[in-house]
């Protein structure tokens, strides 16, 4: 299979605070990699490093061969465009609508007719379920509306490579189910090679080829969906045991488990 | 050096690579037409009242003072002269200045906070569109076209101010508050006053942007920084405001010389 990330031996701190120590990685083409981790591990800072927001103190990260860190701005921003991240806030930008939010990216970098981008955003938004909500604010959407309007923002520039920062944290599981196929659903359209990182374990069964654990500034274990839940690591499982606990605690869920 | 100096001297080193970035940026990779006029808006169009109102009341109370501390030393034919002066070389500048810090300053330091805190300046750049440009250069272009306009605007209302006072309050006859402008007010005198504006249109807007894009932690964080970027730029309007006289007076014959030569006089 083609690699299509490698980071290598990436360190990243913040002040006194080392949050990357030697991280690597390597993603594939077209798989979705889930990365779990408990909170302030890094996980986010990870994503930050690969779409080139930030610099690494050491090490380097790899888009299709190219190293991320020694681009130039023309040429990081070449590579971006066919990048996206879904970010944790949603990051829709509040002064402008739904419909302005997903015209973004069209109409700073592709020269198309108003016809043409009216067309493009509500397909991108009939795809997450959100036609008609051209004119409305940012403020107007609940958490999850927000979320999908901003995959379509996303979707709407068919970028391959997709990065998406705790998509179903602070959803409710329907809310967040709908979230994780679009994932799906997304992936398959566009054929995208994806990096989720969250620490939702059902969202990470359902959208991940391959998961990772993310521990102390290291991915410690890596393996497919059907391995990774048999590895002998008393960290992952205890993070996942915490995780299945919280649902068997409610009576009918534990019934209805196989 | 300890932590707090090293970090002072950055943020210093920061806001120069900003203010060299947003020039260069401005005319080599002119942002769109329409982020310069919105801004042309927000900044010129909608202060129009505030800086009117700060104009025109700064003028009466200078006419009203200027009259009634030297009439009776028989210079009240002074009044306009005195009212003209300052507004054009010092106050027109200055107050404009302070009341755009506030209603301006103040929202785009707030604005591009609001942005940075949510992750909406990071959600552009993984767009691949520069804040740089799409952001700071508009406001840059905008501000620093807009405070001259606006101190002139300042200016005539202060002037207009004091004339209507002295003339239909004080019962000056309207040729002794005319008759020294033309005499005595020169060209110096307006170009000062702008080169002035100027000056405070590029410190209010990079200042503002540099604090906007440096926030951090959350609500709290923004008010911070809109606090902060306020007194920053009074402080620096103030200060800039002595040398720039200083610069400014020392090199009067200059100036007086080139405007006779190039311009008019």
């Amino acid at each position: 299979m083609k690699t299509m990330i490698v980071v290598k031996d990436l360190w990243k701190s913040y002040g006194k605070h080392t949050i990357l120590k030697g991280l690597n990685l390597e993603v594939f083409e077209g798989e979705t990699l889930v990365i779990l981790g408990r909170s302030g591990v890094g996980k986010s800072v990870l994503l930050r490093q690969i779409l080139g927001l930030e610099k690494p103190d050491k090490g380097f990260v790899e888009i299709k061969g190219q190293r991320v860190s020694s681009m130039s701005q023309h040429q990081l921003e070449g590579a971006l465009q066919n990048m996206g991240m879904l970010f944790q806030s949603s990051a829709l930008f509040d002064s402008m609508s739904v419909g302005e939010n997903t015209s973004f990216y069209l109409r700073q970098h592709e020269d198309l007719k108003e016809k043409q981008i009216a067309d493009r955003v509500a397909e991108a938004l009939t795809m997450v379920g959100l036609e008609g909500t051209q004119n409305k604010m940012p403020s107007d959407l609940s958490g999850g509306m927000r979320k999908r309007a901003a995959l379509a923002r996303l979707i709407v520039y068919r970028p391959t490579i997709l990065l998406y920062d705790e998509p179903t944290t602070g959803l409710d599981p329907i809310t967040a189910m709908h979230i994780n196929e679009l994932i799906n659903k997304t992936k398959k359209e566009l054929q995208a090679t994806s990096i989720v990182v969250t620490h939702d374990i059902r969202s990470a069964i359902e959208v991940g080829d391959r998961l990772a654990f993310h521990h102390d500034g290291k991915i410690a274990q890596i393996a497919t969906r059907d391995e990774f839940f048999k590895i002998d690591d008393p960290l992952l499982q205890a993070f996942f045991e915490n995780a299945i606990l919280t649902e068997e605690l409610l009576p009918h869920r534990s019934k209805r488990r196989p | 050096m300890n932590t707090q100096t090293i970090k002072f001297l950055s943020s210093i080193g920061n806001y120069v690579l900003l203010v060299l970035g947003v020039i260069w940026i401005s005319f080599r990779r002119p942002p769109s037409w329409d982020l310069v006029r919105n801004q042309m808006y927000e900044i010129g169009v909608m202060s129009l009242s505030v800086v009117a109102i700060t104009g025109f009341s700064t003028g009466l109370v200078l006419a009203a003072q200027a009259f009634f501390q030297l009439s009776d030393k028989g210079l009240a034919s002074a009044t306009g002269l005195m009212v003209a002066k300052a507004m054009l070389v010092e106050l027109g500048p200055v107050l404009t200045a302070f009341m755009i810090t506030g209603r301006v300053g103040a929202a785009m330091c707030a604005e591009l906070g609001t942005m940075r805190v949510t992750e909406q300046i990071d959600a552009m750049r993984s767009m691949a569109v520069d804040p740089m440009r799409h952001l700071i250069a508009p406001r840059f272009i905008a501000g620093t076209l807009m405070l001259p306009l606006l101190t002139a605007f300042s200016m005539i209302m202060g002037i207009l101010g004091g004339y209507l006072i002295s003339v239909y309050y004080y019962n000056m006859p309207p040729n002794t508050f005319l008759d020294p402008l033309p005499i005595h007010i020169k060209t110096f005198d307006l170009v000062s006053g702008l080169i002035k504006a100027f000056v405070f249109g590029v410190i209010i807007v990079t200042v503002s942007c540099y604090r906007g894009m440096t926030t951090t932690g959350g609500a709290a964080g923004v008010g911070r920084a809109t606090t902060n970027s306020v007194v920053i730029c009074y402080c620096f309007i103030l200060i800039g405001n002595f040398f720039l006289t200083l610069a400014l007076n020392n090199s009067y014959p200059y100036l007086t010389e080139f405007f006779a030569r190039w311009i008019w006089l």
